[in-house]
């Protein structure tokens, strides 16, 4: 019995040995790999806003003035006029009409001066609503268009999915015309006031 | 069992706050930008009528043009001066050379537009003796007959003549036998002369 725990421990003691020693080997035959990195997150921003001038910086929380150009489409004397107030992120303008056919046009930028290519997401084509002597008012106001338009004649309207890329300006145009075929027995007896929707452009990461 | 559980609840908070998190990354990357307006149209009128007085009401219905407004030459004769709010229609009676009738009023623009002469009817008469045979070859050489904007009657009206927005225009509307007859008396003519003139229109459009 004595003899066979001796035997026992040998094998131990032995296994062991062997175990280290093949320890010993696998580290002769080791090699450590190692991988470093370093990276940097660039500087960016996100930055769509309104400027009066292609490339010019954002219009401010204060205004800038922008003048229309007054016209007629029946190529007639102007009796139009019209005030604009442009900000940072949102255009303001008042109008008056008198003659069929007269014509008010706005021009100004939409700069992306962000890091991001961007996409139009939403847009809405505005509803007029009018009124006269406190009531509501439909025939003049269905001869009223209104919109803003990628083009100085105002036949193509801005739309969604339109692009913006990355440190572009694009030109648009806000127009609104009272409709040049007005007939005589169509004219306002009194003043019609016009109340078009806000025309709200969400600008989204492409 | 509760070292699970805890695990588990973990996970799920941490999924939530990373989709929360994408969510705001998302909004900070959207710009919504605004146009607002509003505009008055102005009232308005286009009201452009013949009267007998630079001041005149628009005719209800056809009326006699005041006797003060028509001027008889000679032994000329007025038979009818009929104005109404766009029409003047006369009838006259020339006897001798050199006679004839003068008929003033006035167009006048009560509108809110200026306005312009487009064009004039083309004031051709048209001739014929009383046994109805065609007298166009002597009204052509001895009868005139127009429409003028000057009381001498040497202006016609003509297109582009201006017409205001609160004026008034006077036009003078002349029908003459001419004195150019020879003068032993071979061309006068030896019956009655209907001479037809067709109503004076003049167009208007907005200047």
């Amino acid at each position: 019995m004595g003899r066979r725990k001796g035997t026992t421990i040998s094998i131990v003691i032995a296994l062991v040995l062997a175990v280290v020693s093949i320890g010993v080997a696998f580290a002769t035959f080791s090699a450590t790999l190692n991988i470093n990195g370093t990276a940097e997150v660039q500087a960016s921003n996100w930055n769509i806003f309104f400027t009066s001038t292609n490339g010019g910086n954002a219009a401010g929380t204060s205004g800038v003035s922008i003048t229309p150009t007054l016209s007629n489409d029946n190529s007639l004397t102007v009796t139009a006029t019209g005030t604009g107030t442009l900000k940072t992120d949102s255009f303001t303008w008042d109008g008056t009409f008198k003659t069929p056919g007269d014509r008010i046009t706005y021009t100004f930028y939409i700069r992306n001066a962000g890091s991001y290519a961007a996409k139009i997401t939403s847009i809405n084509v505005p509803d007029i609503s009018c009124t006269k002597g406190g009531s509501s008012e439909t025939t003049v106001c269905g001869k009223i268009t209104y919109g803003i338009y990628t083009n100085a004649a105002g036949t193509t309207r801005l739309a969604a999915d339109d692009t913006l890329a990355a440190g572009a300006s694009k030109q648009v145009w806000v127009v609104a015309v009272l409709d040049k075929n007005m007939t005589a027995s169509q004219l306002p007896n009194a003043p019609v006031t016009v109340n078009p929707d806000t025309i709200s452009i969400t600008y989204t990461q492409q | 069992m509760e070292k699970k559980r805890g695990t588990i609840v973990a996970i799920v908070v941490a999924l939530i706050l990373a989709v929360i998190s994408l969510g705001v990354a998302f909004a900070a990357f959207s710009t919504q930008l605004n146009i607002n307006g509003t505009a008055t149209v102005q009232q308005s009128s286009w009201n452009i009528f013949f009267a007998s007085a630079s001041n005149g009401s628009k005719p209800s219905s056809a009326g006699t043009l005041p006797a003060a407004n028509i001027t008889e030459h000679g032994s000329a004769s007025s038979t009818l001066a009929s104005l109404s709010a766009d029409n003047f229609s006369w009838a006259a009676t020339l006897t001798a050379p050199g006679d004839y009738v003068i008929y003033t009023f006035y167009a006048r623009n009560t509108g809110s537009f200026n306005a312009k002469v487009r064009s004039t009817l083309s004031p051709n008469v048209t001739c014929t003796y009383a046994d109805t045979t065609s007298a166009q070859t002597f009204c052509n050489s001895h009868v005139t007959y127009g429409i003028y904007k000057n009381e001498a009657c040497t202006q016609a009206v003509t297109a582009d003549d201006p017409l205001n927005s609160n004026s008034s225009a006077q036009y003078w509307v002349k029908v003459m036998l001419l004195d150019n007859f020879a003068t032993n008396g071979s061309d006068l003519p030896t019956q009655a002369v209907t001479v037809t003139a067709p109503a004076v229109s003049v167009y208007y459009d907005q200047n």
